[in-house]
Formats: structure tokens, C-alpha cells, sequence
């Protein structure tokens, strides 16, 4: 099964380097020695023009499994977002990835992370992973923006872009 | 516990003690049959099937559904699994909306699409010959499929795998899945799997309990009444599938069974082992012989026996006569509370428990029962059936010591009130009986028939009005039809 997934993340690579939406970023992290780890990803996320996330880059990384496609990577903010769906750990908790629920073999990297994107400006109040983001979206509309603008200005765009890509 | 009981408990407390540990018990699972008459209201109607039999029933189903609806068996099998097999009301979700209908139970695709040309499989992104697709044209190559079924599988789910594709809810049918598994053992864990969700959504369906029982019962029950499996004998509660329970409902035992499991141990403990500080109220284990004790939280100094301020013992030698003299100390705090609480879960869990040690010995009282009864006949003191009377009182004895058990959780999560009160005046009644019972059972070679069988009527007399309430009166009691058991 191992096959399945090492071919599979080396052609996400690939389609990842030939195409991808404006703005994120996904790449496989170093082993020590310098190769790279496949089945272990640093991406970053955007947040939405016209939205109370713009201007921020969010670090996520993507860890695989052996049996990938079939289980879907775990999601990890890093470090942990301000998101009524983020887990304190910073795991996030969403059925596109979750594999009785949404997740399916055939979707691509790049699908979950613009999944994640709209998930930031689109929480649900259904599923609350952690308590502090999740009380003051309900309870305090106002402060809630402005706490997300606040992780919007510490995570600038530029300053995580030049930070990733050097 | 009220006052009655207590009472009523006094008179035979010597042979209440050798009466539970000489092991005074019987299996109340056998002889059930004879004592119909008194027990009919506990025990559910039901019907045992095996695996054959459940096989055939699901198939009736399935063909009055094919019917209709002509759709081929392993679609509408998934139609059912969907609707909990409720053929009535797929056929009026048919005839309303069969379009709707197919497309939200995973029976038809939402869209179809077309091969891709150049045959990519669009998990592995491989080319591959020969593509194989559900009936939504979703292609992907075999050893995907494989690779997904096999982890769908590991994680104990069959009968609702859907296609690949995101967001295609096409649930794969039995025959595709297994033409790709290629493992004979992959097949069977998947034929078994797929069984084991038929019978658990069906709602009259439940698996017996009973250890490597591989029979279904089938009852329409709602009440959680008494299940005994024809072939294994084991009983269980019908509805839930813990042990038959009356008087207690399945939501209040399984809440019971769960504080057992949890914490009954430590509790104990806890209540034997230590005790608060009495100024900064840590959980104090003592660990040594000395009564002079430091906190090791705050430091205070105290004395294990009185709780007091070690200072007023002064300093000769330790003779400590006060002891609990001072209960007042923080006498409504929270401390206080958790160790009362503490204390009412354990005088119901001792009573609990303590029954159900009395009824494991029911092995050894019917052994000594039938030696009784060989002695007796050898010596030419009656017949064998004469004595027969003597297994009755026992299973009657066995059945009365259970429903004792199962009333202490009840009484645990009763309130106080005139309910609880009168509850707890008719247990202490059944209690008394029951002793009474054990006594008599016990010596029966001595005492005559009579005046047990005189017992045994008392006895069954005072369980059924117990269980009166349970079975007879208000539907509080009935049990939330998704309560099935897993």
C-alpha cells in the first residue's frame, strides 16, 4: 500500500509545481540528510480577499499515511490557529477530512487545502474543537474579528512567504 | 436505606449471612419454562434464529421490495440498510420520490461521468489498462480499489463504502467490493461485516449475547423485558442486551454499570484507606502506624483519630479518647458532600454486589440440593418427585435474589420522595422474604413442606409487586427506541 501513496504524493508534486491556486503553498518537507520526506508536507494558506482573514499565511502541515489515499493526511496548523475548528493542537477538524465522513481517495492536495481556506471565513459552530475561539464567536461577534485580524497581522503573508521560501 | 428494611433485617441476621455465603443460589436461567406462570410479564416474546433463518427473513424483505421498486437484490439491500428495513415505508418514499429516494440512500449516482480518456486512475494517477467503475462511471484502477476497501474494512466498516469519487455518495455494492478484495480471508471478514449490519439495523433483530452465540433473537418488544437465547440459554435485557435489569431501565443501569466499572474499586478505597485534612481537605492516605499526622499539602499537624490540632494532644504520650468529637469542622463544605455522596454509592453498590456474589454460587446449592435429594430417596424417605419441590424453591429463591439485585441501582437514582420511600419499603419486604427463603431452603430437610412452599409463595408474592410498577404502569419506562445494542 505504501506504493499507492509514495507514487501517488510524488504526481501530487508534480501537478502541485505545474498548476496551483494563487497564493499557497505546499512542498514536502527535508529529511536531515536533504531528501525530501513525501509523505510529510509544509504548506500555507491564504487567507480569503475580502474576508477578516486577508492578508495572513497560515503554516499547516499535512502529515500522510502509509495507507494515503484511502485515510486522509492530518492537518495541523502550525502553530495553532485562532478557529473555532482548530483543535488547541492545532489539528483541524473538518469533514473533508475525516474518513467516514467527506474524505474520499480521489481528492487532491490541493482540494484540501482550498477546503481549509473556506473553512477559516466559514467555521461551524457544529463541530467546536476548541473552547476559547468558539465562545467568543458566539458570544462576541466584534471581538471576534478583531481577535482574527490580530492573527491576520502576525501571520503576514509577506513575512511567512519570505520566511518558507527564503 | 429506610427504616423498614432495617427492621425487618434484624430478626435473621445470623442466617442472612450463611444463607448468602453457603451459596443458596440457582441458575434462574433454568426451569424458566415451569415457572412460566409467575414470570410471564418479564419475558419478552421472541423468536431464536440462526443465521439460516435470519438469512431468509432478510431475503422476504428484500424480495416484497424488488417488486415493486425493480432494482436488483444488492441495491435493495442498501436500500433497506438505509431505511432500517422498514419495507413499508420505502415503498411509500418510492412512490412519493423515487428518484430522491435512490439518489440519498446511495442507490443511484447523483452524476455520471465519463471514462477518462487516456484511462488515468485518478488516486494513484497511474494509466492502467482496465479501469473498473460503479454504475456513476467514477473509473479507478483495481489496486486502488483494493487498497481502499481493505482500509474501509480494517476500520470494521462494509456496508456503506462509497465511490472514490469526492463527492459521489454511490454506495459500492456487495459484488463489486468483493470481486476486488482478492483475500478468501478479506472476503469472509467482509461477508461477515456486511451480516453483522443487516441484523444490527434491523429493529427486531438483536445478536445474542451470549459468548461465541451465533443466534439472532427477533422480538417486537419495547419494553426491556427478559431474552433467553434458545441455544446458549443466556438471558439478557431485550432492548439494551446487558443482563435482564427489572426493575431498573436501560438507560438508568447502563448509567449504573458504567459508575461500577469506573470507580467502584477506587471508591472502596478511598472510603477504607483515607481521610480529608481537616483544614486544607486533601485526600489523606495514611502510610504508617503514627495518629500524628503532617498534611503533606499544607502542613498542618493533626491527629489521624479526632481530627484535632495535634498541639491540644500536648506532648505525652498519645491516648486519644475523642474520637470524632469535632464533626462540625467544615461541616457543609464540598469535601464533606463528595464523601457523603461517596458513602450513599457504596451502601447501594455493597447491596448490589453482594447479591450477585450470593447468585454465582448458585452451582454449588443445586449440587447440595441434589445430594439432599438422592439421601433422602435412599433412605426411603419419599420419592425423588416428592423432593422436586426443593429445585422450585430454589430457582425461586435464585429469580427473587436477581430482581433484589437489580432494585438497588434503581433505588440509587430515585429520588428521595414518597416514591423512593415506598419503593424502598417493599424492597425491604423482598429482602426480608428472600432471607427468610434462603433459610428455609437451606434447612428444608428439616422443616416441612408446607410452611416453605408457604415462603416461596410469600416471596414471589412480594417481587412481583416490585416489578409491578416497572412493567404495568407509566411508559417512563419504555425504553428510546434507538437504545439498540451494539
Amino acid at each position: 500500500m505504501a506504493g499507492i501513496a509514495q507514487s501517488r504524493l510524488a504526481e501530487e508534486r508534480k501537478s502541485w509545481r505545474k498548476d496551483h491556486p494563487f497564493g499557497f503553498i505546499a512542498k514536502p518537507s527535508k529529511n536531515p540528510d536533504g531528501s525530501l520526506n513525501l509523505f510529510n508536507w509544509e504548506c500555507a494558506i491564504p487567507g480569503k480577499k475580502d474576508t477578516i482573514w486577508e492578508g495572513g499565511l497560515y503554516k499547516i502541515r499535512m502529515v500522510f499515511k502509509d495507507d494515503f489515499p484511502s485515510t486522509p493526511p492530518k492537518c495541523k496548523f502550525e502553530p495553532p490557529l485562532f478557529h473555532p475548528n482548530v483543535y488547541p493542537s492545532g489539528t483541524v477538524c473538518l469533514s473533508l477530512l475525516d474518513e467516514n465522513k467527506d474524505w474520499k481517495p480521489s481528492i487532491s492536495i490541493k482540494h484540501l487545502l482550498v477546503g481549509i481556506q473556506d473553512l477559516l471565513n466559514n467555521p461551524n459552530p457544529e463541530d467546536p474543537a476548541q473552547a476559547e475561539a468558539y465562545q467568543i464567536y458566539c458570544q462576541n461577534r466584534t471581538e471576534y474579528e478583531k481577535r482574527v485580524r490580530r492573527e491576520a497581522a502576525k501571520y503576514n503573508a509577506e513575512l511567512i512567504q519570505r520566511q518558507m521560501l527564503g | 436505606m429506610s427504616e423498614p428494611e432495617d427492621q425487618m433485617l434484624t430478626d435473621d441476621e445470623d442466617d442472612f449471612d450463611c444463607a448468602y455465603y453457603d451459596g443458596d443460589d440457582i441458575d434462574i436461567r433454568e426451569d424458566f419454562d415451569d415457572e412460566k406462570c409467575n414470570s410471564d410479564a418479564e419475558q419478552a416474546k421472541i423468536e431464536s434464529l440462526d443465521t439460516f433463518q435470519v438469512e431468509r427473513l432478510l431475503n422476504e424483505s428484500v424480495a416484497s421490495l424488488i417488486e415493486v421498486s425493480r432494482i436488483t437484490p444488492s441495491l435493495a439491500k442498501i436500500l433497506l440498510l438505509s431505511y432500517n428495513w422498514d419495507v413499508k415505508k420505502i415503498h411509500e418514499m418510492l412512490n412519493k420520490d423515487t428518484e430522491g429516494t435512490l439518489l440519498k440512500s446511495g442507490v443511484k449516482p447523483m452524476s455520471t461521468a465519463k471514462r477518462p480518456a487516456n484511462n488515468t486512475c485518478l488516486v494513484c494517477y497511474h494509466e492502467d489498462e482496465e479501469l473498473r467503475a460503479l454504475c456513476c462511471g467514477h473509473g479507478f484502477c483495481v489496486h486502488c480499489w483494493k487498497a481502499y476497501f481493505e482500509t474501509r474494512l480494517s476500520e470494521g466498516v462494509s456496508s456503506k463504502i462509497s465511490c472514490m469519487a469526492s463527492n459521489c455518495m454511490l454506495v459500492a455494492p456487495p459484488e463489486f467490493v468483493l470481486r476486488a478484495l482478492d483475500k478468501a480471508s478479506l472476503r469472509a471478514k467482509y461477508e461477515r461485516f456486511l451480516y453483522r449490519d443487516y441484523v444490527m439495523s434491523h429493529p427486531e433483530l438483536r445478536f445474542c449475547v451470549g459468548k461465541d452465540c451465533l443466534m439472532v433473537v427477533r422480538s417486537k418488544e419495547t419494553k426491556p423485558k427478559k431474552a433467553t437465547c434458545t441455544k446458549c440459554k443466556t438471558s439478557f435485557c431485550v432492548i439494551c442486551g446487558v443482563d435482564y435489569h427489572a426493575p431498573t431501565s436501560c438507560d438508568t443501569i447502563k448509567k449504573w454499570l458504567i459508575k461500577c466499572a469506573d470507580d467502584s474499586e477506587t471508591a472502596n478505597y478511598i472510603s477504607a484507606h483515607t481521610k480529608d485534612c481537616p483544614q486544607c481537605h486533601a485526600c489523606i492516605e495514611k502510610n504508617g502506624g503514627c495518629n500524628h499526622m503532617q498534611c503533606a499539602k499544607c502542613k498542618h499537624h493533626f491527629c489521624w483519630m479526632c481530627f484535632g490540632d495535634w498541639k491540644s494532644h500536648g506532648s505525652e504520650y498519645y491516648v486519644c479518647s475523642r474520637y470524632k468529637e469535632n464533626p462540625s469542622v467544615a461541616a457543609e463544605a464540598n469535601h464533606v458532600k463528595a464523601r457523603r455522596a461517596l458513602e450513599k454509592y457504596l451502601h447501594y453498590f455493597e447491596r448490589y454486589e453482594n447479591h450477585n456474589k450470593s447468585l454465582k454460587m448458585e452451582e454449588e446449592l443445586r449440587e447440595k440440593i441434589k445430594r439432599k435429594i438422592d439421601a433422602k430417596v435412599n433412605e426411603h424417605e419419599g420419592t425423588w418427585i416428592d423432593w422436586q419441590y426443593l429445585h422450585t424453591a430454589a430457582t425461586l429463591l435464585a429469580r427473587c435474589r436477581y430482581t433484589l439485585q437489580y432494585t438497588y441501582p434503581f433505588a440509587y437514582y430515585l429520588e428521595k420522595g414518597p416514591r423512593k420511600d415506598l419503593f424502598e419499603y417493599q424492597q425491604g419486604l423482598l429482602e426480608k422474604e428472600v432471607e427468610e427463603l434462603a433459610w428455609a431452603v437451606e434447612r428444608a430437610g428439616t422443616s416441612d413442606r408446607g410452611a416453605l412452599e408457604a415462603h416461596m409463595h410469600r416471596a414471589e408474592h412480594k417481587r412481583i409487586t416490585l416489578l409491578q410498577d416497572f412493567f404495568f404502569s407509566p411508559s417512563e419506562y419504555d425504553a428510546p427506541s434507538s437504545s439498540k445494542f451494539r
